[in-house]
């Protein structure tokens, strides 16, 4: 899966150029955001604007991704759609994940 | 399919193309899931006027047919599986049928949401996908016939998700 990563001091901003993170991609994104756990994050700022649809398989393999990388890396969610919010909305891991308008009003948070 | 786009800007939910149908048979492989979910999207897209019931039809139809080539079909990459959608008046009907395996015990899984509240390492990766079916879909129904698994469900023409309890 194609996920574009820029590094922002101690923020990785990984930007999934995708339009679909599900059962069929999962795996892979999950694979591609491991390759990358090299130099300690503390943030990772998951770019979801080109992500039309997110299924529960791709819900989990962002929620394995974010306890791979442990307590000291904050995993956040930027420029959901409407399918991505209503799915976390739904499942209350809107209330897990903080949640950012865009990737640029994260990385000013 | 070249039906021209009609959605009604005086109302936030106009009435869909009622009748207009959509039947494909897939292969058991996520990767055909997936350009199916997408071709049904475009397809209610085209036919109603309604992101809304849309989203969540693209949502649901995405867990059962998931579920199918995982479960039924225990993602061994045989088997068929046949959906046919309907839209009527009331929201979008989905019928779906395939000869994997019956579903254990006859009925379809409860969809408890899991717990999200406690630790990170306590989060759950998975079980959200019945939650969402039975969360969104009305009318959900099951029968075995000789081989063949068929599911029903509909999808409300108006209406947000049934209440978290």
């Amino acid at each position: 899966m194609a996920i574009t990563k820029t590094i922002h001091g101690t923020t990785l901003v990984a930007r999934v150029e995708e339009s679909r993170i599900d059962a069929a991609g999962a795996v892979a994104f999950k694979d591609e955001m491991m390759a990358f756990k090299t130099a300690p994050q503390h943030r990772i700022i998951l770019d979801l604007e080109n992500v039309e649809f997110l299924d529960s398989s791709g819900l989990g393999a962002v929620v394995s991704v974010m306890k791979a990388y442990g307590e000291e890396t904050s995993l956040e969610l930027a420029a959901l759609s409407p399918v991505v919010e209503k799915v976390l909305r739904l499942t209350r891991m809107d209330k897990v994940f903080k949640i950012h308008n865009s990737a640029d009003t994260a990385l000013a948070a | 399919m070249a039906r021209a786009f009609s959605a009604n800007p005086q109302s936030a939910h106009p009435m869909p193309t009622a009748g207009a149908e959509l039947s494909r048979t897939i292969g058991s492989h996520l990767g055909e899931v997936r350009d199916l979910v997408a071709k049904v999207r475009l397809f209610l897209d085209q036919h109603t006027g309604n992101p809304d019931l849309c989203q969540r039809t693209e949502i649901v139809l995405a867990e059962l047919l998931n579920n199918i080539v995982e479960h039924a079909y225990r993602e061994e990459g045989a088997g068929r599986i046949t959906l046919r959608i309907v839209l009527c008046e009331t929201g979008v009907r989905i019928l779906t049928e395939d000869t994997g395996d019956p579903v254990p015990g006859g009925v379809l899984p409860e969809g408890l949401l899991p717990a999200t509240d406690g630790s990170l390492s306590s989060l759950p990766e998975g079980g959200f996908g019945w939650f969402l079916l039975r969360n969104l879909a009305h009318d959900l129904s099951y029968e075995r016939d000789a081989d063949t698994n068929r599911i029903r469900l509909t999808l409300p023409y108006s209406g947000d998700s049934k209440p978290n309890t």
